[in-house]
Formats: structure tokens, sequence, C-alpha cells
């Protein structure tokens, strides 16, 4: 399976919106669903820096390794 | 896109376009003009701008034939290829150039020109062997074709490397 983007998890307990992150991260809305939907092939540093800052998380919060 | 490039690229559509219909007409003549001359040999002199291939004629018809459908298979296959030269540049965008359509275009214009390669080989085989046999001397038709081939299959890899590449690129988060 890989890995697996659980951004919504996270985004329901913040109670954000996608829009909302979008805005904080400073990520394009299709590209944050592209994470989301588990579409992106691979994510910058950075971005996961800025939405872990949004979200007041840690990256093992988001990201899932799923045999 | 720079203006520059749009232009060129607008202009080498065009070249490719009056390319295709130049070698379709080219091939529809040499056609004609050997229909022609199944009935009036003396059309065999000149088949299209100069082309003599009267001596074949007068040696054997099945030859004759043969040596023309060389030439109107060779032809038809350059239009294919100015075809998709066309095609190609209508396709390419240079701000995203690598994409599978434009690699798709590589492959079939390396695998046409790599035909007219084989053609051509096979043409000149049997030219020699006439001229061994008749004493005829002919044109040969070059024989680089094949080279060009290989360069534009390994361009067509390297498009193909460049479009998975610019496709994780576009979904690098």
């Amino acid at each position: 399976m890989g890995i697996v983007v659980d951004l919504d998890v996270m985004m329901a307990k913040r109670k954000m919106s996608l829009n909302e992150l979008s805005e904080k991260v400073g990520v394009t809305l299709s590209n944050l669903s592209i994470l989301k939907n588990g579409k992106a092939k691979a994510v910058r540093f950075s971005t996961l820096v800025a939405i872990c800052k949004a979200l007041e998380c840690q990256p093992g919060d988001i990201l899932k390794y799923v045999e | 896109m720079n203006f520059k490039t749009e232009k060129l690229l607008k202009l080498m559509r065009l070249l490719a376009w009056i390319a295709f219909l130049g070698l379709l007409i080219k091939a529809g003549a040499i056609l004609m003009s050997f229909g022609v001359s199944v009935n009036n040999p003396e059309a065999a002199k000149d088949l299209y701008k100069g082309m003599d291939l009267s001596r074949y004629e007068s040696y054997s018809f099945i030859h004759y034939t043969i040596i023309v459908m060389y030439f109107v298979l060779l032809y038809v296959m350059q239009a294919y290829i100015a075809l998709f030269g066309a095609k190609l540049l209508s396709e390419i965008n240079v701000e995203k150039p690598f994409n599978k359509r434009v690699v798709d275009l590589l492959h079939k214009i390396s695998y046409t020109i790599f035909g007219v390669g084989i053609l051509a080989i096979v043409h000149n085989i049997h030219v020699a062997i006439l001229n061994v046999s008749t004493g005829i001397i002919a044109d040969l038709i070059a024989g680089e074709f094949i080279f060009l081939a290989g360069l534009v299959y390994v361009l067509a890899k390297l498009f193909k490397k460049g479009a998975a590449m610019q496709a994780e690129n576009e979904l690098t988060v």
C-alpha cells in the first residue's frame, strides 16, 4: 500500500476546512486536494512544515505507512 | 511562450505541411506518369522532373514497376514523416514540452524513418544487382536514414523520461 495521507482526520480534529488550510499553508487548493486524495507523488519538506505548523501536529499525524 | 519561438514554431509547422503536400504530389505525379508509361513507354524517360527509368522499362517491366514503387513508397513515407512533424509542432508546448502525445509522435517518426532507411537499402541492393546483370547505372538513395531513425528514437526515449519527470514534478506538493 505504501504511504497514506491522513490529512482529513487532522483537519477534522482541528475543525479546519481545506480552503482555510490552503490559505494558511500557501499551497493551492488543487495541490492540497492532490495531497488529501493520496495522488501526490512527493511532498516537499517546506510544505510539510507549513501543514504541521497550521494543524499544530507532527508529520506522523498526517503521514502513515501501511503495508 | 517567447514571441520569437512561437513565430518559429508556426513557420516550421507551415513548412512541414508544405513538405507533406509536396511529397504527396511528388508520389502522385510519379504514379500517374507510371500509369501513362504502361501504354506509352516514352513516358518512362521523364517520370518526374527528369527521373529517367526508361532503361529499366526496356529491360524488364517487372523490375521497372518495382523500382517505381520504391520511389512512390519512399515519398509517401516521407510525406507521412512530414505529417507527423506537423502534428508534433502543433502539439508541442514550450512551457511543458514533455507529454505522452509528443513521445508517441517521436516514436512514430523514428519507426517511419527506419522504414524509409530499410526501403532505401532494399532499393540500393536491387539497383546494384541490376547494375551487375544488365550494366544499367542508376542513382542510389542516401542511406543515412537508419542513423537518423536511431537519433530520433533516442530523442523519443529522452522525452519519455522527461514526461515521467514532468508528471512527478506536477504531483509534488
